[in-house]
């Protein structure tokens, strides 16, 4: 009985010597090919991440009412933000997150409460700096640049039009402003970013002088609030766009005011940039970053080589 | 046994490098990675490539088996090490998942089905002795 069992067992279904040597080859062959593929995918991998190389890349924009694009016919849709971003495009930034608001200061921007906040670009709620923070957070190494235009409204109320002189009050307010820079806001917004914090993604804007006409002595009070900015944004290494130098500085800002502000208009004799004005702004923004005119270099080191 | 085997090998190095020309292909495709400087030329030779190997690993493919599950292993190693290094499963949520492993899905049946004509012509051309199911 037990002879004629043993004599049913298949051949192959027993592990002699000649059936482990049978799979030994091919399965040590497919083994080394599983090892060989799966170093490869690691090397490969390590290099161009997909997930940075093909996801979303963006550009945040935080600040006043000169990121927002604000202008007094409604038209906000032709700011730098929107200028720069069109140029962005072509290098692989995919998507515009324009979180500024118009009128905020430094310390809306911490606390809350913008005078706008019911009018923004990309919703959110709550303070603007805080809505940075976790979008930063969220996107790490996906967003580049960020760029930041805050601080003239902390103390355009310091200057008085009529009599062309700057009241009392404008060194708090400043002393203010540079305590919100550097305690709060630029240290959140560096660590939010993270280890992907490079210099040169995070830039500050200095300001033009819409009173350069009307009033040519408020270039001292301009000048002290962009010093004040360069202070801030030296301290931690971020980079200013000269607007101020971009709109004419101190010898052509009389000049290109009318045509780069609202200011000369009679219906609406208003600060804030034309079309023009904020692509003038663009420009300068685009050189601060290092790449004018894009021309397709992407500013992602991620994707360097892509669409090959 | 000694004889079969001898002849075996040849054929085996010759198809364990199919697998890994298919997996040069497709970390070239996944992660658009130029490997050969052939200019323009590359990426149609890259897709052919693409193509071509699952049906050449099927046609070198002895057993069925062989033919219709050796052209996935480039695509599920890349797969399961970008999951493990890059991409863990709960930073996607359901609906996602799906939609992902729809496409997964579709390219793995596509090579499988190229394996396997392969291995069909292998057997049509050489006879059943050249291609067994069992």
């Amino acid at each position: 009985m037990m002879i004629a069992m043993r004599a049913r067992i298949p051949r192959e279904h027993s592990f002699s010597r000649p059936a482990v040597s049978r799979f030994a080859v091919p399965l040590v062959l497919t083994l080394i090919v599983v090892v060989v593929l799966a170093g490869a995918d690691v090397f490969a991998l390590a290099q161009r991440n997909p997930s940075l190389l093909f996801g979303q890349h963006y550009y945040l924009a935080l600040g006043d009412s000169i990121s927002f694009g604000y202008q007094p016919d409604f038209n906000f849709t032709s700011g730098f933000v929107d200028d720069v971003f069109a140029d962005l495009k072509k290098a692989n930034v995919t998507t515009l997150v324009n979180y500024a608001c118009a009128g905020e200061t430094t310390v809306t921007m911490i606390y809350g409460n913008c005078q706008e906040h019911l009018i923004h670009h990309n919703a959110y709620t709550g303070p603007q700096l805080a809505a940075a923070v976790s979008f930063l957070k969220r996107y790490a190494g996906r967003v580049d640049p960020v760029t930041l235009d805050i601080g003239s409204n902390d103390v355009i109320g310091d200057f008085d039009l009529n009599t062309c002189a700057v009241v009392t009050g404008s060194t708090a307010d400043l002393a203010r402003l540079d305590s919100d820079l550097t305690q709060t806001i630029l240290p959140q917004l560096r660590n939010a970013m993270g280890t992907h914090y490079q210099t040169g993604d995070l830039v500050m804007l200095n300001y033009y002088n819409p009173y350069a006409r009307a009033c040519p002595n408020s270039v001292g009070f301009v000048h002290e609030l962009n010093a004040h900015l360069a202070s801030d944004a030296a301290q931690f290494g971020i980079p200013v766009v000269d607007v101020y130098g971009a709109f004419g500085g101190d010898a052509h800002m009389a000049a290109n005011i009318c045509t780069y502000t609202w200011i000369c208009n009679a219906q609406y004799h208003d600060i804030h940039p034309t079309t023009a004005g904020y692509r003038v702004i663009a420009n300068a923004v685009e050189q601060t970053l290092g790449y004018p005119g894009i021309g397709g270099t992407n500013p992602l080191n991620v994707s360097a080589g892509l669409g090959n | 046994m000694a004889v079969s085997q001898q002849t075996n090998v040849p054929r085996l190095i010759g198809l364990n490098l199919a697998v890994l020309l298919e997996g040069a292909a497709v970390i070239s495709v996944a992660l658009r990675v130029t490997l050969l400087p052939i200019g323009q030329f590359y990426p149609a030779t890259v897709s052919v490539l693409l193509l071509v190997l699952p049906i050449v690993i099927g046609l070198l493919s002895k057993r069925i088996e062989a033919g219709v599950l050796l052209p996935l292993v480039p695509v599920l190693v890349i797969a399961v090490v970008y999951l493990a290094l890059y991409a863990p499963v709960w930073n996607v949520d359901l609906f996602t998942l799906g939609v992902q492993a729809g496409r997964t899905a579709g390219v793995l049946v596509l090579l499988a089905v190229l394996g396997l004509c392969g291995w069909l012509i292998r057997r049509l051309t050489f006879g059943r002795k050249a291609a067994t199911v069992a």
